[in-house]
This record gives C-alpha cells, sequence and structure tokens, in this order.
C-alpha cells in the first residue's frame, strides 16, 4: 500500500472509494453497544432481511457490509466514518439513529465525497446536502405531524417535555412550534418546554410530579432507546396513566422499547411514518417475511433500513462500472418513486423523504401489544 | 400548596436514591478501609446485582428474596476474591497496578454482561405485592419504594450499631486504624478483611438487586454508580456510617430536587461538595480519607 | 554519545539504545510511505495519546502522584486550540503554545486542593477534578457546544501553512511536534526539578526534613504535567478535528494511565505504551463490539505483568 501515487487508502494522497467489479463494500453504522443498541439491532436486521431476499447483492454485485459501531452517535460515530472511508473504501455509508451521528459525519463525508444515507433523526440544521440523504424523516417532522390532532382534540394546555440535546430539541420543538401556531397553548410553566438532562439521568418522577401540579390535559414527549422505557414506566408510576393523556413522537414505543414497557404503554398514541398493519403490497410483503424470520412484527427501524439498502441496490446498479462513491451519491439523486413498506415515497429538494404520516395507539389484542394503525395524519416533506 | 407537595413528593425520591447510595457506598467504604484501594469495579457489583434482579424476579416476593440471596453470595464471593486477585502485586504493588486490575475487571465484565444481556436495558418485575402507588396529595408514590427507603433504613441502622457494637465491628475497626497492633493483639487481621471485603460487596450487590426498579440494569450504569458512591465516600469520610449516610442523603437529594430546579449546577454542586471537604479536612499525610472514631 | 563504558584493551560496547531510538524515529518518520491513510491516521492517534500519557507518567512515574485526571488538561488544551481555530486562528504552533499555556494555569488552578492529599486520595481527587472538567466541557453550551462537541477546520503547520487535510502530513507534522515535547521532557527530566520530583516520590518527609518546599516543588511538576497534557490537546485537534467532552471522559483516563503503567516510569515507554493501547483497542477492537474486553484484557496483563518484570529484573 505505497502512497504518493494516488492508490487506494494512500496516506499521502487523495483517492476515491470504490473499485472496478466485483463485491463492493458499504458501511452499516449502528449502535451496537450504548443506549441504543436496540435499535441499532432492528436496523441491522431491516438491512439485512433486505440482502438476504435479494441474492445479497445491490445492482448485481455482491454485498460486503461492514458494521462500525456508533455507540451514542459522536466521537465513535466520526472515527467509524473515517476508517470505514481510508480502510475499507466503502462506496456509501447508511445508519445513525439520532441527529447525533448527522452532526458528527457531516464535514467529513462531503469532503470525502461519500454519500451517507441516514436512518434516523437529522438535524434541523444541514447546509450543504450534496452527500447527506436521509431514508427515514426529519426530527421535526413526528411531532409537526400530529400537532393540529392534538390541538383540535385535546380540550385545554399541553405538557411539553423531552431530553435535553438535539433529537430531543427537534422532536418537542417540532410539535410546539406547529402547535402554538394553530393557538394552542403549552401548560409548562413559563410555556417553554421542559428539558431533562440527557444522559444524565433516568428519573423521571420528579418531572411527572410537576406535571400534575400545571393542570395539564395531554403530555407530549419524545425519547428513545432507555429513556423511554424508564418514561412511560414511571409515567405509569406516577399515576399519570389514564388520567392525562400521553402523545409522542412515535419513538416512545416503537419496536423493542414496547415489550420492555409492557402494560404500563397501553393507551400511549404517537405519530410516526409507519405501523406494522399497513395496508400496502410493498408492507404485506414485507412483513409478512419479517415475521417468518423473526416471529415478531416488524418496526419503522427495520422499515427504514430496508429502505436504504434498496435505495443502495438501485443506485449502485444504476452507477454501472467502475462505480465510485461519487457516481453512487449521483445516482441516488435520480431516483424517483421509492416503493416501501411505509406506502410510496420519494427524496424532496432537502434529501429527506416526502411521505405519509400516521397516528397509531399501542393496544393489547390479548397475545401482543403493538402500535395499531388509528388514522392517517399529513404528508409531509419538501 | 401543591408546589410545596410535589417538592415533598421529589425530596422522598431524593431520599429512596439517597439510601440506595449508601448501601453501595458502605460497601465501597469497607473496602477502601481494609485494603486502601480504590474499588473502580464497584459500580460493576451493583450492575451485577440489578441484573441478576432482573433475571430472577419473576414477579413474587419469593422470586425476589430468590435475586437477593443469590446477589449476596455473589457480592460476598465477589468481594473476598478482590482480595486474592490483588495478592499477585505483592507488598509494593502500587496504587497504580490496583487501579489497574479493578479497571480491567471492570471492562470485561461490563463487555460480558453486555455480551450475555443484550444492551438493551432489562425489564425490572416489581413483586406483585408492592405494584402500586399510594397517593400523596395530588400525587401517586409507588409503594416498592416506600418499602425500599424502610428496608434501606433498617440496613443503615443495623450497619451502624455493628460496627460501632458488636465485637466484631470493634476487631474490623482496629484492623483499619492499626493493622499491625490490632493483629499484635490477637485479632486475625486476614480473616477481618476478608469478611469486610465480603460485606463491602455483598452490600454493592444487594443494592443492585433492591435498587433495580430504581436504578435498572443497563450499559453505563456501572460508571455512573462508581462516580457517585466515589463522592459519597470522600465526601461522607471513608471511616463513619452517620458520615457516609448523610453524605449519601446529599447526594440523592441533588440529584433529585437539584436536577429538576437547577439541571446545569447538579453536577458542580456534588463536585464542588467533594472538593470543599477535602480542603477542610486540612492536608492528610495519611493514606486514608478518614479513620473510624 | 555511548550509555556504556569501554574499558582498555576490550572492544568498545555498542552503544544500543541510542541506536535503538534513532531507528525507531527513522522508522516513525517513513512510516506514511510504509501504511496506508487508516493506519496513519491510527499512528497520529497513538502519537496525541502519548503525549498525554507523558504528562501522566511526570507524575505517576516520576513524581510518584498517582494522577488519574490529566485528561482535564488535555480538553482544555483541546478546546483552546479549537476556539483558536474557528476563531480563525489555523496555526499549529500557536495552538501548542496556547493550549500549553491554559493546560498550566489550569492544573495551577487545582493544584492547591489535589496537592492536600496523597495515594489513594489523589486518585479520587483527580478522578474527581477529570470528572468535574468533563462536566463542564458537557454543560458550559455557549462555548463549548455542549455534548456535540466543536467542529474545526484544518490546523496548519505554520502561519501561513498548507491545510493539513491528508493524513500522512498530518502525521508528521504531529510526530515533529511530539518529538519537540520529548526533547523539552527530556531536560526537564534532567534539570533540577526533575531531581527534586524523583526525590519527592522517594521519600517526602526526608526532603522536607532537607528543608525543601515540597508543596510547592510538587506544584511546578503538577503545572509541568498540565502543559504537556494541554499541548496534547492541541495536536488532538490537528488529528481529529473535532473535539468533545467524550475526549476527556472516564474511558480517556483510564488508558491514559494504562499506557503510562505500560511504561514502567520511563517516557518513551510511555509512548510505546500508548501505541499499544491503540492498537489494541481501535486495530484489533475495533470491528467487534468487544473493544471493553480487549482494553480489559490488556489492564490485567499489565497489571500483572509488572510486579513480575520487576521480580525477574531483581
Amino acid at each position: 500500500m505505497l502512497a504518493l501515487s494516488g492508490c487506494a487508502g494512500s496516506s499521502l494522497g487523495d483517492d476515491e472509494g470504490g473499485a472496478a467489479e466485483g463485491p463492493v463494500n458499504v458501511g452499516l453504522m449502528i449502535p451496537l453497544s450504548g443506549p441504543y443498541k436496540a435499535i441499532g439491532e432492528d436496523l441491522a436486521k431491516g438491512w439485512e432481511l433486505y440482502l438476504s431476499t435479494h441474492d445479497g447483492k445491490f445492482g448485481g454485485r455482491k454485498v460486503n457490509t461492514i458494521q462500525i459501531d456508533e455507540v451514542d452517535g459522536r466521537a465513535a460515530a466520526l472515527n467509524g466514518a473515517k476508517k470505514l472511508v481510508e480502510k475499507d473504501n466503502v462506496v456509501a455509508i447508511v445508519g445513525g439513529v439520532t441527529a447525533d451521528t448527522t452532526e458528527s459525519v457531516k464535514q467529513y463525508v462531503t469532503e470525502k465525497k461519500v454519500p451517507f444515507v441516514g436512518t434516523g433523526g437529522r438535524p434541523s440544521t444541514l447546509t450543504d446536502l450534496s452527500y447527506l440523504w436521509h431514508a427515514s424523516w426529519l426530527s421535526v417532522e413526528p411531532g409537526r405531524s400530529v400537532a393540529d390532532y392534538i390541538r383540535t382534540t385535546v380540550n385545554g394546555p399541553v405538557y411539553a417535555i423531552g431530553p435535553d440535546y438535539q433529537g430531543g430539541y427537534d422532536n418537542v420543538n417540532g410539535f410546539v412550534e406547529a402547535f402554538k401556531a394553530g393557538g394552542g397553548q403549552l401548560a409548562n410553566k413559563d410555556g417553554k418546554p421542559k428539558w431533562t438532562p440527557w444522559p444524565a439521568t433516568n428519573n423521571y418522577l420528579p418531572f411527572l410530579n410537576e406535571i400534575q401540579a400545571t393542570g395539564a390535559k395531554a403530555v407530549f414527549t419524545f425519547y428513545a432507546g432507555t429513556p423511554a422505557i424508564e418514561f412511560v414506566k414511571q409515567y405509569k408510576e406516577a399515576g399519570l396513566q389514564g388520567k392525562i393523556p400521553l402523545y409522542a413522537s412515535g419513538f416512545l414505543t416503537e419496536g423493542p422499547v414496547l415489550q420492555a414497557q409492557g402494560p404500563a404503554a397501553d393507551g400511549v398514541r404517537s405519530a410516526l411514518n409507519y405501523a406494522s398493519n399497513l395496508d400496502n403490497p410493498a408492507n404485506r410483503e414485507f412483513a409478512m417475511a419479517y415475521q417468518k424470520q423473526h416471529n415478531n412484527a416488524p418496526d419503522v427501524y427495520n422499515v427504514t433500513a430496508w429502505d436504504s439498502a434498496l435505495i443502495l441496490d438501485r443506485a449502485i446498479g444504476a452507477a454501472g462500472k467502475n462505480a465510485t462513491a461519487e457516481k453512487v451519491n449521483a445516482e441516488i439523486g435520480k431516483l424517483g418513486a421509492i416503493s416501501s413498506p411505509r406506502g410510496d415515497w420519494r427524496f424532496g429538494q432537502n434529501h429527506s423523504p416526502i411521505q405519509p404520516w400516521y397516528l397509531r395507539e399501542v393496544q393489547f389484542d390479548g397475545r401482543a401489544r403493538a402500535n395499531v394503525l388509528v388514522q392517517n395524519l399529513a404528508t409531509l416533506g419538501s | 400548596m401543591d408546589q410545596l407537595t410535589t417538592y415533598a413528593v421529589t425530596s422522598l425520591d431524593g431520599v429512596a436514591f439517597g439510601l440506595l447510595l449508601f448501601t453501595v457506598g458502605a460497601g465501597l467504604a469497607l473496602i477502601f478501609g481494609v485494603m486502601d484501594i480504590m474499588n473502580l469495579a464497584h459500580g460493576t457489583l451493583y450492575l451485577v446485582g440489578a441484573y441478576v434482579a432482573a433475571t430472577l424476579s419473576g414477579g413474587g416476593l419469593l422470586a425476589l428474596g430468590v435475586a437477593l440471596a443469590v446477589g449476596l453470595a455473589v457480592g460476598a464471593g465477589g468481594g473476598a476474591a478482590l482480595s486474592f486477585v490483588l495478592r499477585p502485586l505483592g507488598r509494593e504493588g502500587s496504587h497504580l497496578d490496583e487501579a489497574l486490575v479493578t479497571l480491567g475487571i471492570a471492562f470485561i465484565a461490563a463487555d460480558g454482561m453486555t455480551a450475555a444481556f443484550g444492551a438493551a436495558p432489562m425489564q425490572t418485575h416489581v413483586p406483585t405485592a408492592l405494584e402500586g402507588s399510594i397517593s400523596l396529595g395530588i400525587h401517586a408514590y409507588p409503594v416498592y419504594r416506600l418499602v425500599f427507603i424502610g428496608v434501606a433504613a433498617l440496613v443503615a441502622v443495623l450497619l451502624h450499631v455493628a460496627v460501632r457494637r458488636s465485637t466484631p465491628g470493634k476487631m474490623l475497626r482496629a484492623t483499619i486504624s492499626d493493622p499491625d497492633m490490632a493483629a499484635a493483639s490477637g485479632i486475625d487481621t486476614g480473616r477481618v478483611r476478608t469478611a469486610a471485603l465480603a460485606v463491602g460487596g455483598a452490600l454493592a450487590v444487594g443494592a443492585g438487586v433492591l435498587g433495580a426498579p430504581l436504578l435498572g440494569p443497563g450499559p453505563g450504569v456501572d460508571n455512573t454508580v462508581l462516580v457517585l458512591s466515589l463522592i459519597v465516600v470522600v465526601v461522607g469520610g471513608a471511616g463513619s456510617i452517620p458520615g457516609t449516610l448523610l453524605a449519601a442523603l446529599l447526594v440523592g437529594q441533588v440529584q433529585t430536587i437539584g436536577v429538576v430546579t437547577a439541571p446545569a449546577l447538579a453536577p458542580f454542586a456534588l463536585f464542588g461538595a467533594m472538593l470543599i471537604v477535602l480542603v477542610l479536612r486540612g492536608r492528610t499525610t495519611a493514606v486514608v480519607a478518614g479513620r473510624p472514631a | 554519545m555511548t550509555t556504556t563504558l569501554s574499558r582498555p584493551g576490550v572492544l568498545p560496547a555498542v552503544p544500543v539504545r541510542p541506536l535503538v531510538f534513532a531507528g525507531t524515529v527513522t522508522v516513525c518518520v517513513a512510516l506514511p510511505w510504509i501504511v496506508g491513510a487508516y493506519q496513519i491516521s491510527l499512528a497520529a492517534s497513538a502519537l496525541v495519546l502519548g503525549t498525554l500519557a507523558m504528562s501522566t507518567q511526570l507524575l505517576v512515574g516520576v513524581t510518584g502522584l498517582p494522577a488519574f485526571g490529566q485528561a482535564a488538561y488535555f480538553g482544555v488544551g483541546a478546546y483552546t486550540a479549537a476556539l483558536l481555530a474557528n476563531a480563525g486562528v489555523t496555526a499549529g504552533p500557536v495552538h501548542l503554545v496556547a493550549a500549553a499555556s491554559t493546560g498550566a494555569a489550569a492544573a495551577l488552578a487545582t493544584a492547591p486542593i489535589v496537592l492536600r492529599t496523597r495515594a489513594t486520595t489523589f486518585m479520587m481527587v483527580t478522578f474527581a477534578v477529570q470528572s468535574l472538567t468533563a462536566t463542564l466541557a458537557s454543560k458550559w453550551k455557549p462555548v463549548t457546544n455542549g455534548d456535540d462537541g466543536l467542529h474545526t477546520p484544518a490546523v496548519r503547520p505554520w502561519p501561513g501553512g498548507p491545510a493539513l487535510t491528508v493524513n500522512g502530513f498530518t502525521y508528521l507534522y504531529v510526530l515533529a511536534a511530539v518529538l519537540l515535547l520529548g526533547l523539552l521532557m527530556a531536560v526537564l527530566l534532567r534539570s533540577r526539578l526533575g531531581l527534586v520530583l524523583r526525590g519527592n516520590a522517594d521519600h517526602e518527609q526526608r526532603m522536607a526534613a532537607l528543608g525543601h518546599r515540597v508543596t510547592g516543588e510538587l506544584t511546578l511538576g503538577y503545572v509541568a504535567a498540565g502543559a504537556f497534557a494541554g499541548a496534547g490537546g492541541a495536536l488532538l485537534i490537528a488529528v481529529n478535528r473535532y473535539v468533545s467532552p467524550a475526549d476527556m471522559g472516564f474511558e480517556v483516563a483510564a488508558v491514559t494511565l494504562l499506557a503510562a503503567a505500560i511504561g514502567a516510569g520511563s517516557m518513551t515507554g510511555a509512548v510505546v505504551g500508548a501505541a499499544l493501547v491503540v492498537f489494541a483497542r481501535d486495530y484489533l477492537g475495533g470491528s467487534t463490539e468487544h473493544g471493553p474486553a480487549f482494553l480489559g484484557i490488556l489492564f490485567l496483563l499489565v497489571a500483572y505483568g509488572r510486579p513480575l518484570v520487576k521480580r525477574l529484573r531483581s
């Protein structure tokens, strides 16, 4: 591996990622440890299901998936991205759970001209989008999609609370801004959302106790991973379940956290771009395949990873011979409509999906607990 | 009035959390007292207890009892093993090497537990008899936490009485104060040490088993518990049970009420207290932060 | 300069240590032409950690104070360099001087409290200093951008020089800086301060009885260590172009201690130890989820190995 001659991975020269023919390397950056590991596992399952049902190939080429542990999406994500680009010569990086991941890698992937397909939250503060794509959502969208519904259904002020980091701000503020714009009132003491220390605390009882005293008629929140489990369980322990309706950004009760929450989650209403009982051809096929493989209903994380694989399959195929990372990136931009289990969607101008949003409620049918579709909300994206 | 009730309930929660930290911290103080080591694997012991609770407790009081018994046994064994594990370092084993050993154990154990239990936090079942909440004004407070407060307070009292009044307690204090003199007066210091380590370990794991519904098992919890129990030991003075209890309750209040009212200041309050206490205690050429009175 | 004696009538002995050292330095300089981009960036990270390890070694191996918290001053230096870079000042040497100064200042501010203790209590207090500083970085959002950290533009090796974006050239800059820092450290160790610090490590009471102002001397040593740690922080910015509270967190502090322990009292040993840690943690453990276990095993190996090696030597 000599430098200076522009060979792949050289120390003293720039080079492009990607080889001519043969297998193609793709980086899958997901949490393999830390509070979001369960979500990381779900992303991996969706990704692997796509590969196993498509002969392990993208665009006719065998795929080498290189998994990287992004832990909490900060330093580990940036270091992982560097390894994927410099050591493994990937043509694309897929992954991320929180908006932090995108924040961490955005400068690097844009400089190195390697497309990043995000599968999780996305910060609202991106400027240069050329190599940044999201197959997931904008972090402000879940809250935004359900703001009108809450405003017209709840007869009184709503208490907003969330974790103190970018993902929390975006999800909760997405709701708060749309809610207030329509004339809604927050029950919080100073009219602003309450931020709980993150990741420092898992004890929400002090905050939940406050909610009662404010006379709120509903609560809107966002938490993901471990904190989501704790929040929902403690919501019940504080005596608020059944007393004050809990609305949330869908991640509060989506996927593995729902099992851990148990009966405490019943009745929670959340907004998300997927429900496992959606009735469209892609979902019927996907949900059945997933159920057969894993004995469980799929969740939005499985779908997002599946869609990311689908995107790369088509883009790498379209890039043809000598598919460099740059070429793959160009092809992603030309994709058009994507047939996903969540409904049809396509990339908007801001490289994020234009997609429908749904209101779900956690219901227990005697055998399993699930987020059941209640009604369609809005289609968001541009 | 409502606001006052809210603070009162939050403060109660602070007492529960403080008592949890006391139990863990008392264990660390014991280990520090007899071995003069900074046991960086102490948080790991708590985490083991929490995982034991999550795995074994099936919902009934008997299951919890079994989990506690298993936890105490594991903790006692682990604590006693500490002296064996450090023995190869020899008498000239430096503080550095001791720190490395406990760090190494902590890292490997953390990785092992994540591999065994998965990195998603596990659901801990509160015994059905203790489920539910009782109403305090407009608030509801979980019954389990009230019972926990009672049990932990009892443990604190028993520990204090044992250390101050009982013969083993006196032997322990002698061994910590002046090991050579204690040995010369016929006390089997080796056995006292092993016993103290076992009790210290059992306290930490026991706190994990009973405290799991308050602070449940998951990656990173070992680090949280380690840092907090370290603060408790330094602020409370490693030698006195009432001191450790006071420090633990203080930390508990800061972590609950402090976090709600002034979230940005809460961490500083903890460490600031630690540093102030150290300054006030004066220059210590002595090796232990405080000796039992 | 040879480190061995030669007796008349006997063939002159080969100066092994300087030769080995010179050979290692040559290999280090030639590295970018031998290995690929990813390996070179790991090597640069190892050098950065090595600087932090040298700072810790000055306290642990030379002065006998088990310091857990040098990562705090490392972080102070890193944030200093990051803020300078984001304000338009991207010259590496400026970063080094500024970061070393702020690291030294932070050390000076904490020395009065920290030096009231020794041994295990000293370790606990420095642990608290490290935790507190990391928390400060996490909470002081207007300055440090909190847990999201600061991304910075590329550093230049001298004012007006080319931006260091290619891994190989960044590594060479860091290597030059570390060699310079190593030289400074060598001078320090051979100076009067170095002797005095070793004396205090050996027998503090005797030093005091001889009339030394022990606390003053230890403070000087502590401040010097803070300066070295701060300089390491400036190099972190050159390599990563990013700093966050995690860079001064528990794991960094723990592996620094490990690197110093591997070094067994010597500065070059500390740097070698840092390289070993980076190799085990990032190269070996990087693509598995069991990185922590690798580290843990390394901790145990070193902890048990040291007394063994000591026994074998004597």
